[in-house]
């Protein structure tokens, strides 16, 4: 029960880091690059991790009242105030709204048709962003094939927005549903784990790609718990994970959260003992302020390049394409881990609370 | 019953662009609107809108809506006692490996958030239903805790029901082949079946068929445990009724059902499945205890008959652009003259939004939620027997009436 408690206190800490860095606005934003802070995306993300902590956290309403108020005519959400909309922070949006009262349906509605609009007609999966949004006027590129590695579809996308589909609604059995699973079953990677085109590691788009095909009904449990299998067989000593899939690189906070989450899709002895001895190293990370120390994270592949793995060299926390960043202010992060330590602390710790 | 949850496709009334007319309404009904300026996400946030603050507002006017403050401090403690009862009843009920499995990410899949949140809600609403029954009919508290606590289990046990039954047409098949009418009657009638079922219920392939089984399972045992009266009684009789009628008008509403249906029908089931389970608690209160007095008992039924209406239509009234867009079953959009699953053009759908706000349809339901809140607040205050656990229960039901809001 000691570390129920610290567990708790941790949890504490992190509420308490997050709800105390919004901006004057009402948004949080981190991820320095090129076109500034993100703000409406990384809001979004925020208010959904703060809510599967505590569904009864109130400090989402204000910014989630502020991003109903920004949605653009077309439907759609954006990175923030000056670049076009896109389909990721769309979804993260509708799946952030999804967790209060939808006092304005409508915007629910069109938030769905836009995203939508970034599917694959062919092969189902969903793109960040279309030849609709502009971001190749907004970059300057003149010719459309310059971005079309961000308009080509992407697994950690596509995982992210059948999640906001299914939530707002959409059923199960619709074509475009059905479509979007088939494809990203396909993109499962013969280790068992899922790419990503925009994180630099494997666990973001694992978890969400777990997430959304057990929503979809497309995975059996067996599956489940063989990519849980192959997880565990990840777990480095301290009890962490890094961003690749060997044991030779550092742990990752990151990475470590979005992992245990994945793991905790399938609950069982293994997988919470497992869970626990990285809890236990998530707590020991914790920054004195309630935040955790931020890693590269977030690439930023140049617009044409569809698939990050042939580019051979990235810069680190610089701007521009090309790189991989931190999320400075360890707000991203910090959320990700709340986010999972919450999670790990309603399956573990009820269980022998008394 | 307290979690209104529902998966049904949105695309019924997003897709159809051609006008097919429905059984209930025919083309001429609604021809006439089909060109009107406003797009039916803007009527429906309208909807929305007015449903919400003309309830809070006759709340308000009655005397029925709960100050913020002793709402929220209300609220902290039913969620703590829902952690509490959720360690102390379920646990024992489910064992460990599901008891982890039912506070996972993983349970109920896209329903899961919802469940999640509200789950220490569900618990702490029934054992407090429960708990306010005993202490309107009865001063002894002998048996108050386990009263509550079976209550507590019901109203688990039927929202693990409602879910099962909405999570997929497959799982529903499941369900109605693992759990029927005969396996219902025979846990109401012979203690062992709970046994059978319980044994049948870990060679489920899915985890929350298990979870519900399970969970069912425990209510029996400890319902025939507490049982102070033989099933040949009226009082266990009319307990046995309740639970095949809740269970009947559970199948006939489920959102994955065909809608071949009568709407008249649908509407009767959708009724009965919401106020059903209240009637059973006050069942359970009697066949678990000795009879009360005459008056009060005949009193207890009027209370349940008005507090069941009053979450039926907090539901249909919190829930109506929901089910307007999935096609679930509510009362008050049969009122309009439809049943929203067959609304498959956006002319039916304009038809029906502008009903909603054109006529009282919104009004009647909203009075008469807030006549029998107010009724059942006189009777808690004016009759039963112990005016502390009255002014408690009736607190509670403020408490909760608004909570469905927010």
């Amino acid at each position: 029960m000691q570390c129920a408690r610290e567990l708790a206190g941790t949890i504490r800490r992190a509420e308490n880091f997050i709800e105390s860095h919004r901006s004057e606005d009402g948004l949080w934003r981190d991820f320095h690059t090129l076109a500034g802070s993100s703000s409406e995306w990384v809001t979004g993300f925020i208010a959904y991790a703060l809510k599967q902590a505590d569904p009864f956290n109130e400090a989402v309403v204000t910014p989630l009242s502020v991003l109903v108020r920004r949605q653009r005519p077309n439907g759609g959400w954006s990175y923030n105030k000056i670049v076009p909309t896109d389909c990721d922070s769309t979804a993260w949006i509708l799946l952030a709204l999804s967790t209060i009262p939808q006092w304005k349906p409508s915007v629910v509605r069109r938030g769905s048709r836009y995203l939508h609009l970034h599917q694959s007609e062919s092969l189902g999966g969903f793109s960040t962003y279309s030849t609709h949004d502009g971001i190749n006027a907004f970059i300057e590129a003149r010719d459309p094939s310059l971005v079309e590695g961000w308009l080509h579809m992407h697994p950690c996308v596509t995982a992210v927005a059948i999640q906001a589909l299914l939530i707002s609604q959409e059923s199960t059995g619709s074509e475009s549903i059905l479509r979007a699973l088939r494809y990203l079953s396909q993109e499962r990677k013969e280790s068992g784990v899922w790419r990503s085109y925009w994180w630099n590691g494997y666990a973001y788009s694992t978890y969400h790609a777990l997430k959304a095909l057990h929503w979809g009904d497309a995975l059996t449990a067996q599956e489940r718990r063989e990519v849980a299998q192959h997880l565990l067989t990840l777990q480095r000593p301290d009890g962490s994970w890094s961003n690749r899939e060997n044991l030779q690189q550092s742990g990752i906070a990151f990475e470590t959260a979005f992992v245990i989450l994945a793991l905790l899709l399938s609950p069982g002895p293994e997988v919470l003992k497992a869970a626990e001895k990285a809890v236990k190293w998530l707590i020991a990370c914790q920054n004195e302020d309630g935040s955790w120390p931020t890693a590269p994270i977030l690439r930023i592949p140049p617009p044409r390049v569809k698939n990050p793995n042939d580019l051979k060299k990235w810069h680190l926390n610089r701007e521009g394409t090309g790189v991989i960043i931190e999320d400075g202010l360890r707000l991203f992060t910090s959320a990700a881990v709340l986010w999972a330590l919450a999670v790990y602390s309603k399956v573990a710790f009820d269980t022998h609370a008394d | 019953m307290l979690l209104r949850v529902s998966n049904t496709p949105s695309d019924i009334i997003d897709s159809g662009k051609d006008a097919i007319p429905g059984p209930a309404m025919t083309m001429s009904a609604f021809s006439s609107l089909t060109k009107s300026d406003w797009p039916i996400g803007l009527l429906l946030d309208e909807v929305w809108l007015q449903a919400h603050r003309r309830l809070v507002h006759k709340m308000e006017a009655s005397g029925l809506w709960m100050p913020r403050q002793l709402y929220k401090r209300l609220l902290y403690e039913q969620r703590a006692r829902g952690d509490v009862l959720r360690r102390q009843v379920l646990l024992p009920s489910l064992g460990n490996a599901d008891y982890t499995y039912i506070n996972s990410e993983a349970a109920y899949g896209l329903l899961n958030y919802r469940f999640r949140a509200h789950l220490p809600l569900i618990v702490s609403f029934g054992y407090e239903i429960g708990f306010g029954l005993h202490s309107y009919l009865h001063v002894n508290e002998s048996r108050r805790q386990d009263i509550a606590r079976l209550c507590a289990l019901f109203n688990l046990g039927i929202t693990l029901f409602d879910l099962t039954c909405d999570t997929s047409r497959e799982t529903f098949e499941e369900l109605s082949r693992a759990f029927d009418e005969d396996t219902l009657s025979k846990l109401i009638n012979e203690p062992g079946a709970c046994l059978s079922l319980a044994e049948a219920s870990t060679k489920l392939r899915r985890p929350e068929m298990r979870l519900l089984l399970r969970t069912v399972c425990s209510f029996f045992s400890y319902l025939h445990a507490c049982a102070q009266v033989q099933n040949s009684t009226d009082a266990w009789k009319r307990l046995d009724a309740l639970l095949v009628e809740a269970y009947r008008a559970q199948l006939l509403s489920t959102d994955v059902q065909d809608s071949n249906y009568q709407a008249t029908s649908l509407a009767a089931a959708a009724r009965r499945k919401s106020t059903i389970p209240f009637e059973i608690m006050l069942q359970v209160a009697r066949v678990c205890e000795r009879p009360s007095s005459a008056p009060l008992d005949t009193a207890a039924d009027e209370l349940i008959r008005q507090i069941g209406t009053v979450f039926w239509l907090a539901d249909d009234l919190v829930d109506l652009v929901r089910d307007f867009r999935t096609g679930a079953v509510n009362s008050i959009l049969f009122n309009v003259g439809s049943s929203s699953r067959f609304m498959r053009s956006p002319g039916q759908q304009q038809f029906v939004a502008r009903q909603l706000l054109e006529k009282r349809y919104l009004d009647q339901a909203i009075n008469q939620l807030c006549a029998n809140l107010g009724a059942a607040a006189q009777m808690l205050l004016t009759s039963g027997t112990q005016s502390e656990g009255a002014d408690r229960f009736r607190s509670l039901l403020l408490m909760y009436v608004r909570s469905w809001m927010e």
